[in-house]
This record gives structure tokens, C-alpha cells and sequence, in this order.
């Protein structure tokens, strides 16, 4: 039997998260080039208070291991009591008692890294994708609001919601007081941090970090109504952020390619309503986060069951 | 050493490199809820522990450890099944047995009372007889 091997870029948690932020480099910088220096200040605010906040509330809240459950074992039986087929090692998961080991420095060489990119990469979404000009404050409540639900949640598996996309609808939520400053780029200015950032995501396609087709039913929506004549060049940088980092991030998808292309597909299709009822800001966030509050639903619906008939290898 | 575990991505890693065509980590989950009964749903018994899974895993998750452990769970419960079909049919045979007995002891009764009810018809014979012998003989 050969075992699967994956490349470097695949083998680790950390590494994938660090791949991502490395494929966001070229937009970026082309961000930063092509509309506002500001963007960068923005963006080097709200990833210090994601590396800030992160540490605080990991700790106690995520660095440890997810255990298996605990009725699981004793059901198993353990202590040998019950006379299992299986080698004895296999009735518990190896690391099913590591919940009870305290914190070690190896948790946060290597667990620590993950948890911390995880959250420079939300706080970098959030930042290409905070309104130019507007008070930065709300975002970095919503960042640190959306950062500490996920912990609460449990994690990444358990959070049901995008937290760069969580955190932008709580920013924006919490600005509606004070105005949002509009912006009026040009397609020559916009046109190309887009394209950069399509780029990104091809680039996490090719090393197959991210699929393609949530991304593909994500955007078809969204091209449909970007096609419309009186449309600017501000709807283009979210659409493509949201094409690239959002649609195709199976953490929030179905494990299943239909179900994911229905979420991204229904997000899409939301996101072009909202844009359509004028309301240019949340658009992304509000329809992503009534997309993935279904994705749990269309999950049930579209994992095959019964399973496909075992190919012998 | 397997470094421990970290929570799951959901990269689908795993589903890529089964080969009995599974969902690992919808599995994961459903096994992480305690809801065995959905994990056999999605396919529980095709898997042969054949180590793919675990190997492919980015969070370092046992995966296969957990399906084994869920199997054996699943396996003690068929055969707890299993003994409790066989009490109950032998706790119905012995009902029938004893329902059985007391049939046949209730007609052995009857049987006897009937034998008693003759045998005073003899004592009432014999009694005759007897009242008879108590006569004065005949001269010879």
C-alpha cells in the first residue's frame, strides 16, 4: 500500500496558512502602489492587534489539543475489558490524553504559529477590505469580536462563520454612526489590485491549497452584475477578494464540491442583491455570513450517503 | 512521534486520499458530536483502517484511530444487540416451558382425580362384595 505524500506547502497547518499570506503578497503591494499609502497603516494597525489580542485569549480558550470525547472512550473501554478485534492501541486515538498535559513551549512553537498566522490573515482580509477613509476603531472592535468568537466557538472547524467577514460586518455595524468615506477609484487604478488579487487565488489553486469551483460560482454571479454600464471600479477589489480568499475557503464550505459550489453560488447571488439595493460596504459580509449560516444545512443535504462502493488498491 | 493534534481545517486532504470514496471529516465530526449513528450514515463501516487519512493530515488527526475506536464502539453494541435478542428468545422458550408444564401438570391432576374417582367406584364394589360375604351362608 503507498501512502498519499503531500508537498511541503500541504503538510502542515502552519504552512498552508503561511502560503496563503505569502500568495497575498503581490496584491498587497499592489493595493498599497496603485490606491493608498494610508492602506498600509490601516493594515499594520489592524495586524498588531490581531497578533496582540490573539495571545491573550489563546491560551486559555484553544491550546489544547482537541480531545476525543470522553463518553467515546469509555465506551470503547479501555481498560481492556471489552475484547477488541482492533490492536489495543488503536481503541483511543494516540493523542487522546494530551487535553491533560499542560501548555508546553513545543504547543506554542508549532500550534502557535497556525493559530497566529490564522489571524494575520483575517486581519489582512479585513484590512483590504475595510472602507478607505472611514474611522478605523470599528474594525478593530469587529476584529477582535470576531477573533474572540471563534476561540469561544472552538476553533477554526467549529466556528461557523468567516471571522474577516464577521468582523467586517461588526465593524461596519459599529460605524454606522459615524460616516463612511466613499470612495471613487478609476477602473485604471482598481484594475489592477484586482487582477492581483485573482492572481493570488490562482496561484493557491495551482498548489491546490484552494478549489476552484466554489471560486468559478462565486464570481459568475457577481460578473453578471459587475457586467452592468453604470457600475464603478470600487465593486471590483471586493469582488475579487471575495472570489479569491472568501468563496474558496473550504473551512466554511461543505466538504462536498456541490454543496460548496451552492454556498458560493448563494453568496454570490447575495451579494449581487445587496450591491443591487445600493448598499455597496456590507454587501460581502452580510451575504457571506447568511451563506455560511446555511452551509451547515446544504452540507446534510449534498454529502453522498451511502458511501461509494471500496476500490481495492 | 506524531506531533498532537490540531483542530481540523476541513482541507479535505483525507477525502482525496480514501479509498473507499469517504468524507473523513464529516465522519470526524459526527464521531466529535458522539453521534455514532450519523458517522455509520456517511459510511462508517467502509472503512478499513487502511492509515491514508492519518497520513495526509495537516492537523496531525488520528483519523483512523477515531474510526477504529468508533468501529469497536459500533461492534460491541451489534453484539450487545445480539445477546439481547438471544435472552429474550430464550426467555420466551422458557416462558413456553413453563406454560408448557403447567399444562401437562394440570392435566396429570385431572388425570388423577379421574384415577381416584374409579378407584372409589372399586371401594364401593368391594364394599358390596363384602356386605354380601357379611350374609349368612347357605346350608350346604
Amino acid at each position: 500500500m503507498n501512502l498519499v505524500v503531500l508537498p511541503p506547502w500541504r503538510r502542515t497547518v502552519a504552512r498552508r496558512f503561511a502560503v496563503t499570506l505569502v500568495a497575498m503578497l503581490p496584491a498587497l503591494v499592489m493595493q498599497a502602489w496603485q490606491l493608498d499609502a494610508e492602506w498600509l497603516i490601516r493594515l499594520a494597525v489592524l495586524a498588531s492587534a490581531a497578533l496582540a489580542f490573539t495571545p491573550v485569549i489563546t491560551p486559555a480558550l484553544l491550546f489544547t489539543p482537541s480531545p476525543p470525547s470522553p463518553a467515546m472512550g469509555e465506551r470503547v473501554g479501555v481498560s481492556g475489558t471489552f475484547p477488541a478485534t482492533a490492536p489495543q492501541h488503536h481503541l483511543r486515538p494516540p493523542d487522546s490524553t494530551d487535553h491533560r498535559t499542560p501548555v508546553s513551549r513545543w504547543h506554542w512553537k508549532n500550534s502557535g504559529s497556525a493559530v497566529l498566522l490564522d489571524a494575520l490573515t483575517q486581519a489582512t482580509l479585513l484590512a483590504a477590505l475595510w472602507p478607505s477613509g472611514s474611522a478605523l476603531w470599528p474594525a478593530i472592535a469587529g476584529l477582535i469580536a470576531a477573533l474572540l468568537m471563534q476561540r469561544l466557538f472552538g476553533g477554526w472547524s467549529s466556528n461557523p462563520f468567516p471571522p474577516s467577514m464577521l468582523a467586517l460586518a461588526v465593524g461596519l455595524m459599529l460605524a454606522s454612526g459615524s460616516p463612511v468615506a466613499g470612495t471613487s477609484w478609476s477602473p485604471s487604478e482598481t484594475a489592477p489590485v484586482a487582477l492581483a488579487w485573482l492572481a493570488s487565488g490562482i496561484v493557491l489553486v495551482l498548489l491546490r491549497l484552494r478549489p476552484w469551483r466554489p471560486m468559478l460560482c462565486f464570481a459568475l454571479p457577481l460578473a453578471l452584475f459587475l457586467a452592468g454600464p453604470d457600475l464603478g471600479a470600487n465593486y471590483w477589489i471586493s469582488a475579487a477578494i471575495g472570489t479569491t480568499f472568501i468563496a474558496s475557503d473550504r473551512l466554511h464550505l461543505p466538504p462536498h464540491p456541490l454543496g460548496q459550489c451552492l454556498v458560493a453560488a448563494l453568496a454570490g447571488l447575495g451579494t449581487a442583491a445587496i450591491w443591487l439595493a445600493g448598499a455597496p460596504a456590507p454587501a460581502l459580509a452580510f451575504a457571506w455570513l447568511l451563506a455560511t449560516f446555511l452551509s451547515p444545512w446544504i452540507e446534510q443535504r449534498t454529502l453522498p450517503r451511502p458511501p461509494a462502493t471500496i476500490s481495492e488498491t | 512521534m506524531r506531533p498532537p493534534a490540531l483542530p481540523c481545517i476541513r482541507c479535505g486532504e483525507c477525502a482525496a486520499a480514501c479509498p473507499a470514496g469517504l468524507y473523513p471529516q464529516a465522519v470526524l465530526a459526527a464521531l466529535q458530536r458522539d453521534d455514532l449513528h450519523a458517522a455509520q450514515a456517511l459510511g462508517l463501516d467502509a472503512c478499513d483502517g487502511c492509515t491514508r487519512c492519518d497520513a495526509v493530515c495537516p492537523s496531525a488527526i488520528p483519523l483512523s484511530g477515531w474510526f477504529t475506536a468508533a468501529l469497536t464502539t459500533l461492534q460491541r453494541e451489534q453484539s450487545d444487540d445480539a445477546f439481547a435478542r438471544v435472552s429474550r428468545q430464550r426467555y420466551h422458550f422458557r416462558e413456553a416451558r413453563l406454560l408448557r408444564e403447567q399444562q401437562e401438570q394440570a392435566a396429570e391432576r385431572e388425570r388423577k382425580r379421574a384415577s381416584n374417582a374409579s378407584a372409589d367406584a372399586v371401594a364401593q364394589a368391594l364394599a358390596r362384595a363384602k356386605a354380601r360375604r357379611g350374609k349368612p351362608d347357605r346350608p350346604a
